[in-house]
């Protein structure tokens, strides 16, 4: 069921429940009040009464009595000074005087009276309501009923009418409640379309999508919520696309970079295998196939580190990055040497956490790359700045141009093709360094203006030294 | 058809039978309370303020040994400007049968015929008002309803109205004490001594228990009212005679204690 119709109906049900509850408190209420008002008056009416004829009877004495009971004299003649409707009885229940209609029965009426209190009950005389008090009046050896009865049906009538104009008034009131409830409910519902709509939006695709908050009870909390989750969404989104683009490109790249040594070494082959070669012309043939097949043994070494980087735990400890260098640069030695590069370096005192086969493998990537950029001097410095430790490689070689420096790190990427495949590059070098330097929590930055060398900072963070 | 739409259907039932059979249900409910507040039945003892009064509230008059019974409450001039004060401020009149202590109807009678008897004797009356009955003779007690700590049988007046040929006398008296508070005669006719009868002479006779009231401060009004003050100054007796008026000739006076002067016409 919908929610704007649980409410509706909720809003509608407990209204019409409290108005009614309500409304017949307050109607009985009255009625009671009101009855209980003119029963008090009832009894006060009869006490007149009672008064009236006592005075007669004590001015009068017996001689009044005698002439009332044997019809010599009328009551009517002081009916004026009496309220209600009355009627007489003598002592033995012979009727003195009655102003009610015949067919009442008011004999019952005296038969229930005692001396020292009266009696009242509700009567229905000629489809009107009365209040009937019935006491005994004695002076001497007289003794009289009197029976009082005051009509209340006026009171009944009032109660009706005001029964009506209640009915009018929840006639009223349900109809406004109807339009307050309905109104109320759209109110209420309406935000949460909107997050319906906005949901079925992003479930498109739009993953733009978002919703205003214009407010700041819970409603306007769940939509910033909902505003929340929809950019993590979208930045998942495109996180998830940009990493299948990656992937993407990584395939074809592979493909690709396989697909050319391939092509030279089956090609070779074929040639050797469909013609009888002169020597000269086999070793050559023999060369390539070589030649390819050791570009194939390197990129599967560095596609190999690749994937184990991305799936190995790793143990970094603290080195001093004095001590760091020099053995860097000592492992290196035999392979710039025999380069004829020179390599030097300077390392502020400090500590960092590294794995050092690691941290070996990336500085020799970049050695490397500075070797085969024909650098002849290569200077390695480290130093504290801003809280980090930075060690910057630069070269005097042929540098990147500015314009290639964002791509250098992604995986089969290379700068000069012809240059790296000659050498046994597969352009993942930089890819792999990166994600060392990834590993010991460090970024790696490259500057060079693409004439006059390269420089490649490493930027690791310190820790206090000599904790291990 | 839908779970959904099954729910929507049932509360929109449930709704209307709330709402309209709720109203059909309130009729119901008021007409049974009607039926049972109609059905009720209710004794009352004697209409009285004091519950436990067993001797002399029922409906049996006082008898003529019972009359000898009455010594009535001599009040002090402090008491009676209290219950003056009451009545003054006014309320609602509750009607009801003489408590224990208070004089009965028939003794309130008598002693409103006594004190017309004196007056008639004195001439201040038509002489017939002493010797024959009266045509008419109506005695009713009420107390006042209030929020004041005098207790309630304290302010209870008998008002007795008495009338024989053309005159009329509607006087009020104090329950409790038995004394006279407020006498008003019209008739149409002067009788032989009043209108010569000094305003101080007149008021002795109609208050000739009041010794607190022989203060010796009295006043005349510009309106034609005469008063005197009480001892302390608690209570004023007051005086007004009623001059005849040409299309309607109407002569007596009227005599009341208060609390305070008013204009009176």
């Amino acid at each position: 069921m919908k929610l704007g119709i649980k409410f509706f109906c909720s809003i509608m049900l407990s209204f019409s429940v409290i108005f009614l509850a309500g409304g017949y408190i307050l109607l009985s209420f009255f009625l009671e009040n009101a009855m209980e008002r003119e029963v008090q008056a009832a009894l006060e009416q009869y006490q007149y009464n009672k008064f009236v004829l006592q005075s007669e009877l004590i001015t009068k004495g017996e001689y009044w009595d005698t002439g009332v009971t044997k019809g010599f004299y009328n009551i009517s003649a002081i009916k004026e000074e009496m309220n209600g409707v009355i009627a007489v009885f003598s002592g033995d229940d012979k009727e003195i005087y009655n102003e009610f209609d015949k067919d009442t029965a008011l004999e019952p009426l005296l038969s229930k009276t005692l001396p020292d209190q009266s009696n009242y009950q509700f009567d229905k005389i000629e489809n009107r309501t009365y209040i009937m008090v019935t006491g005994v009046i004695r002076y001497d050896d007289t003794k009289w009923y009197l029976i009082t009865g005051i009509d209340v049906e006026n009171v009944l009538e009032q109660q009706k009418q005001i029964q009506h104009k209640f009915l009018w008034v929840y006639v009223a009131a349900v109809v406004i409640g109807l339009c307050l409830s309905l109104g109320l409910s759209v109110f209420f519902t309406r935000p949460v379309n909107a997050l319906t709509r906005a949901a079925k939006r992003i479930a498109d695709g739009n993953y733009r999508e978002r919703i205003p908050v214009s407010s700041q009870d819970e409603i306007g909390q769940l939509a910033a919520d909902f505003n929340r989750m929809s950019a993590a969404v979208e930045e998942k989104v495109v996180e998830l696309s940009e990493s299948a683009r990656r992937k993407e490109d990584f395939v074809a790249n592979f493909a690709h970079e396989l697909k050319t040594p391939l092509t030279s070494i089956i090609g070779y082959a074929d040639r050797m295998y469909q013609k009888d070669l002169p020597r000269a012309e086999q070793k050559q043939a023999a060369w390539y196939i070589w030649n390819e097949g050791m570009r194939l043994e390197s990129l599967s070494h560095k596609l190999m580190d690749l994937t184990l980087l991305n799936h190995q735990e790793f143990l970094l400890e603290e080195m001093e990055t004095g001590q760091l260098l020099e053995e860097l640069i000592d492992d290196v030695k035999y392979f710039t040497e025999e380069k004829g590069v020179a390599i030097d370096g300077y390392a502020e005192q400090a500590y960092v956490r590294v794995e050092y086969d690691l941290f070996k493998t990336l500085f020799l990537n970049l050695v490397d790359n500075a070797i085969k950029a024909n650098a002849g001097h290569i200077a390695v410095i480290g130093r504290l700045e801003s809280g980090l430790y930075v060690f910057e490689i630069a070269d005097d070689g042929t540098g990147i141009p500015a314009d290639e420096i964002k791509r250098i790190t992604e995986a089969f990427y290379m700068v000069d093709k012809s240059r790296s495949r000659k050498l046994h590059g597969a352009g993942i070098g930089l890819a792999l360094s990166q994600r060392i330097a990834e590993i010991h929590g460090g970024t790696l930055e490259f500057d060079s203006d693409g004439i006059s060398g390269t420089s490649v900072r490493i930027r690791l963070n310190c820790c206090d030294g000599g904790n291990g | 058809m839908k779970k959904g739409n099954r729910y929507t259907l049932i509360m929109a039932a449930l709704l209307f039978l709330v709402v309209f059979g709720g109203w059909f249900l309130m009729d119901k409910l008021l007409s049974a309370k009607q039926n049972q507040i109609l059905s009720q039945k209710g004794q009352v003892a004697i209409p009285s303020v004091i519950n436990d009064d067993k001797n002399g509230s029922a409906d049996i008059m006082v008898s003529e040994n019972d009359q000898n019974d009455f010594t009535g409450k001599v009040l002090s001039e402090e008491e009676i400007a209290e219950v003056l004060s009451v009545w003054e401020e006014g309320g609602r009149q509750i009607p009801h049968e003489p408590f224990a202590g208070q004089m009965s109807m028939k003794q309130a009678i008598d002693k409103g015929c006594q004190w017309i008897a004196n007056l008639a004797e004195a001439k201040i009356l038509p002489d017939e008002m002493r010797t024959t009955p009266f045509d008419n003779i109506t005695a009713k007690l009420f107390t006042l309803e209030n929020d004041t700590d005098i207790e309630m049988q304290m302010l209870s007046m008998w008002e007795i109205t008495y009338t024989k040929n053309d005159v009329k006398i509607y006087m009020r008296i104090h329950a409790w004490s038995g004394e006279i508070w407020m006498a008003d005669i019209t008739m149409d006719k002067e009788s032989v001594e009043y209108e010569e009868c000094m305003d101080e002479r007149l008021l002795g006779m109609a208050f000739p228990s009041f010794s607190w009231r022989d203060s010796g401060m009295s006043a005349h009004l510009e309106n034609g009212i005469y008063y005197e003050i009480g001892k302390n100054g608690s209570v004023y007796i007051m005086l007004q005679r009623y001059g005849e008026v040409r299309d309607n000739p109407h002569f007596g006076f009227c005599l009341w204690l208060e609390t305070k002067v008013k204009n009176k016409n």
